[in-house]
């Protein structure tokens, strides 16, 4: 019952540095913006439906860090402070999400 | 740190407090601008999907004008938090001034009215009713205010780049040199720490956010005649920064502040056209977005001198300290959509009702493309990074939305609806290729890369039926089949089969209770767990996922939703209470053995109000809302890793409470009331991790405060009567936000492998004591 025609249209009339066509384009973004955000409400940054990096975890967790365990010890205050679960958490370096025109973007980090 | 649930709550008290204080009348009883309202077709029902929405039509439903204005004292501490005025100003001295101005001279109407008019939050709106052009102008601007007193290594040199001194480059560059021809181990965190010291000793210091600034302009021309012609306009400019990760490397990112310049454009025509059980509509809109930067540069503390090896992108340490010198990070790229719709609604006999509408839209991108990488060390020794295969990307994505749908009421209580939608999302660019990529601007990976142009289809079937049964109870039954085709997705296609029952009971004038119950089941065709990671690869590489991956947006799952509401106004007396109840469960674990395997909501929620006389009312609330996601990963090294020991798994959950009261008394009839309201939120998280032993992790230690934020705020106010024109409000409020988040809380400048901006976010007391006064004519 929404008043566009899709879902990710609805979102672009107010978020239009997200529409693109990008270069470089994350297909679930592309097709859905509330598989990562909850437009009504959320507990977490940016309202998105989890905290990072296990939003991002829910769908990578390949080989190397994106498969890698991030716990208390990673935190903050914990023992040894993880730049890929704090701040940004992923999105320290996999800044461009959304997607990228940078010809270097086909992991979003520019 | 950025609690969005709890700003909400927070804006809405804002909102509240403003709305009862200092820029608008306490009185009034309406808001200065109304609702924005849909004006459905003459004799139709509110059917507009497939067509692009109505630019956003402003009935004013009041009369009459008012002047108000108020002073204010406000009070914060705990340092100037952001959140504080994150999406508001709470200014010292004149708050407002909000006012209204009503005419209806010659049958005329012309409402102007303003809130926060001194105030950075400021909202205009203008209305006009003549025989030739009814308008609707809507003005508003938002702070964004996301985080004070950020520091930086960067100083800001233009709004494109931010730099370092090429001396302190200089001296970190040949320090880590030293110590890397001496002993590369001795390169680790404090030694790093010790480096950068002068560098966040003396920081850039700003804060970040931007202004939202917006106008709706909407003309609807000749109301009287037989076509309903409107025109409108919409501009939206964003200017300032907000915070971004931008990255050298595994070991160095430099959190910097991203450019922020946008200008957003709409035009629209809509027009209606009513006839004898026809109505016919079309619409066209034209948007553009145009971002003043494409990019933007920053430097690497570490380097002055750009140079390359294969670990660069670990630098640096004791494999590496090599990289650039600066890195370049792409910004949204301006873009356009175009959508044209037409469609209409055919009144039939049986009280039924046929709706169809198709949409044709098209999202563009034009622009050049920024090089492969600012490293001249790269440039130099890499042909192939020198040329790019295109210098200008365009992009190209063509929509088409068609929804048909039919009611009808055959016999009396008994309503039927069915609905076919279909949607295309077309991406028909053609695949560019590259001979490789620099990564982090640190090293040239030679492996060849394609561009992914991802389409999707989706086509929806649904039907429902209700029946009344007599006045006191209803039933309701549903279907609905979706299928959505994908390219390049792990899953080609598909299909989601949802059942829905509801039933409406009203035993007494004075009870309702709505129940409903969905639940539904989907599958795919096939599912290619490589498929969409290899899709960007020209040469097939070698798999990276488990095999038991399965990506939530795709996977297999059932759903359940239930809903149940109670309201109650016993014996229509002066107490009415509602209780609701929701749970949303969608369960995967039963295909997927890797991803997101199990997502659960509930709330509760009750509230009552008790109004037993005209001199006074109080209403309570209480809600508890309960979130839970359970995931499992694998640890593994260059290979996907076969052994279950490595397995890891994390059930997140989160718990708010909210509770709130508040009562109005008439101390003096018709001269003199009073109200107070009181409400308080906390959310925890906590997530709950396990590894078995034996594996790599091998052990997993649980995050207890991975959300946990409270909200409290206290709002009193007397309202006084001077005479039929004048009103006084005295009044003041109290806030308190505490956060104590283990990922975001306490960051300092410079942690392992990061500089962060640390900016005050954080929590917050404050308060502020106003009066207010109201002039009506």
């Amino acid at each position: 019952m929404i008043k566009a025609d899709s879902i990710n249209e609805l979102c672009y009339t107010c978020h239009t540095d997200k529409r693109g066509p990008f270069l470089w384009e994350h297909s679930p973004v592309r097709e859905n913006c509330t598989t990562c955000h909850a437009p009504h409400g959320s507990n977490h940054e940016r309202l998105l439906v989890a905290k990072l990096p296990w939003l991002c975890q829910r769908c990578h967790v390949s080989t190397r860090h994106p498969g890698s365990l991030y716990d208390l010890r990673n935190t903050v205050a914990g023992a040894n402070p993880n730049n890929r679960a704090i701040e940004h958490s992923c999105r320290n370096c996999h800044n461009n999400i959304h997607g990228t025109n940078a010809p270097s973007g086909p992991y979003f980090g520019r | 740190m950025k609690r969005l649930h709890l700003i909400a709550l927070l804006l809405l008290v804002a909102s509240s407090l403003f709305a009862q204080s200092s820029s608008q009348p306490p009185s009034t009883g309406t808001p200065l601008v109304p609702p924005p309202t849909t004006q459905p077709p003459t004799g139709q029902g509110p059917e507009k999907t497939g067509v692009a929405p109505p630019a956003p039509a402003f009935v004013p439903n009041l009369f009459g004008s008012f002047f108000n204005a108020g002073l204010q004292i406000r009070n914060e501490d705990q340092g100037r938090s952001s959140k504080f005025e994150e999406y508001r100003d709470v200014p010292s001295g004149l708050s407002g001034p909000a006012f209204r101005i009503f005419s209806d001279a010659n049958g005329n109407p012309f409402l102007v009215s303003g809130e926060n008019i001194a105030q950075n939050d400021r909202r205009f709106y203008v209305w006009a009713d003549t025989p030739v052009v009814r308008v609707d102008l809507l003005y508003d601007q938002i702070p964004h205010r996301l985080g004070n007193n950020a520091k930086s290594p960067e100083k800001i040199v233009s709004r494109e780049a931010l730099g370092i001194s090429d001396y302190i480059q200089a001296s970190l560059q040949n320090a880590l040199q030293q110590q890397f021809n001496t002993s590369r181990t001795g390169i680790n965190f404090a030694f790093l720490r010790s480096l950068v010291e002068p560098l966040i000793n003396t920081p850039e210091v700003f804060d970040l956010g931007f202004d939202r600034k917006r106008a709706f302009l909407n003309v609807g021309l000749f109301p009287d005649a037989p076509v309903d012609t409107t025109i409108s306009y919409f501009q939206e400019n964003r200017s300032g920064t907000r915070s971004a990760g931008t990255s050298f490397g595994f070991g160095n990112v430099v959190e910097t502040p991203e450019p922020v310049d946008y200008r957003t454009r709409e035009a629209g025509l809509r027009m209606e056209m009513p006839l004898e059980n026809l109505m016919l509509r079309g619409s066209l809109s034209i948007n553009q977005f145009a971002n003043t930067y494409s990019s933007y540069t920053f430097d690497n503390p570490f380097r002055v001198a750009d140079s390359t090896d294969p670990t660069a992108y670990t630098a640096p340490g004791a494999a590496s300290i090599g990289g650039p010198s600066r890195g370049r990070l792409a910004l949204p790229p301006d873009n356009s959509r175009i959508t044209a719709a037409i469609g209409g609604i055919y009144k039939m006999p049986m009280h039924s009702r046929l709706t169809a509408d198709i949409a044709f839209g098209q999202m563009c991108s034009n622009g050049d493309l920024m090089p492969y990488t600012t490293n001249t060390a790269i440039l130099a020794t890499v042909p192939e990074s020198n040329t790019l295969p295109i210098d200008r990307f365009n992009g190209r994505i063509n929509t088409t939305s068609a929804t048909v749908s039919f009611t009808t009421r055959p016999f009396t209580n008994f309503n039927v609806s069915a609905r076919y939608r279909f949607y295309n999302s077309d991406n028909d660019v053609r695949r560019i290729e590259f001979p490789g990529y620099v990564r982090f601007d640190a090293v040239w990976e030679p492996i060849p890369r394609i561009t992914v142009p991802y389409s999707w289809k989706n086509n929806r079937a649904e039907i429902l039926a209700s029946y009344d049964i007599g006045s006191e109870y209803s039933v309701e039954a549903g279907f609905r089949n979706d299928r959505t085709n994908r390219t390049f997705r792990e899953a080609r296609r598909t299909t989601e089969n949802i059942a829905h029952i509801a039933l409406d009971a009203r035993p007494f004038t004075w009870v309702t209770w709505r129940n409903s119950f969905e639940f539904g089941n989907r599958s795919f065709d096939e599912y290619d767990v490589e498929r969409a990671e290899g899709a960007t690869f020209v040469e097939p590489e070698a798999p990276v996922n488990p095999e038991g991956l399965r990506r939530f947006d795709v996977a297999e799952r059932s759903t359940q939703r239930v809903i149940s509401i109670l309201s109650v106004n016993p014996f229509n007396g002066p107490l009415s209470a509602t209780l609701n109840f929701t749970r949303y469960f969608d369960n995967y674990s039963k295909h997927a053995e890797f991803g997101l395997l199990k997502w659960r909501n509930q709330t509760w929620t009750a509230e009552a109000d008790f109004s037993p006389s005209e001199r006074w009312s109080t209403f309570a609330f209480y809600s508890r809302e309960y979130w839970d996601g359970f995931q499992r990963g694998r640890q593994s090294g260059a290979v996907p890793s076969t052994n279950p020991l490595d397995n890891w798994s994390a059930d997140n959950s989160d718990k708010a409470n909210s509770l709130g009261a508040g009562f109005t008394m008439g101390v003096i009839p018709d001269k003199l009331d009073f109200n107070f309201t009181g409400r308080m939120q906390r959310v925890s998280g906590y997530a709950n991790l396990d590894s078995p032993p034996g594996g790599t992790p091998d052990v997993a230690f649980d995050i207890p405060n991975v959300d946990d934020t409270r909200l409290w705020s206290l709002l009193a106010q007397f309202n006084y009567k001077l005479s039929t024109t004048w009103n006084l409000a005295v009044g003041g409020w109290y806030e308190r936000y505490r956060i104590n988040d283990a990922l975001n809380t306490g960051t300092q400048q410079y942690l392992p492998g990061a500089f962060f901006l640390a900016p005050n976010d954080l929590g917050y007391r404050g308060s502020a004591a106003y009066i207010t006064s109201t002039y009506r004519w």
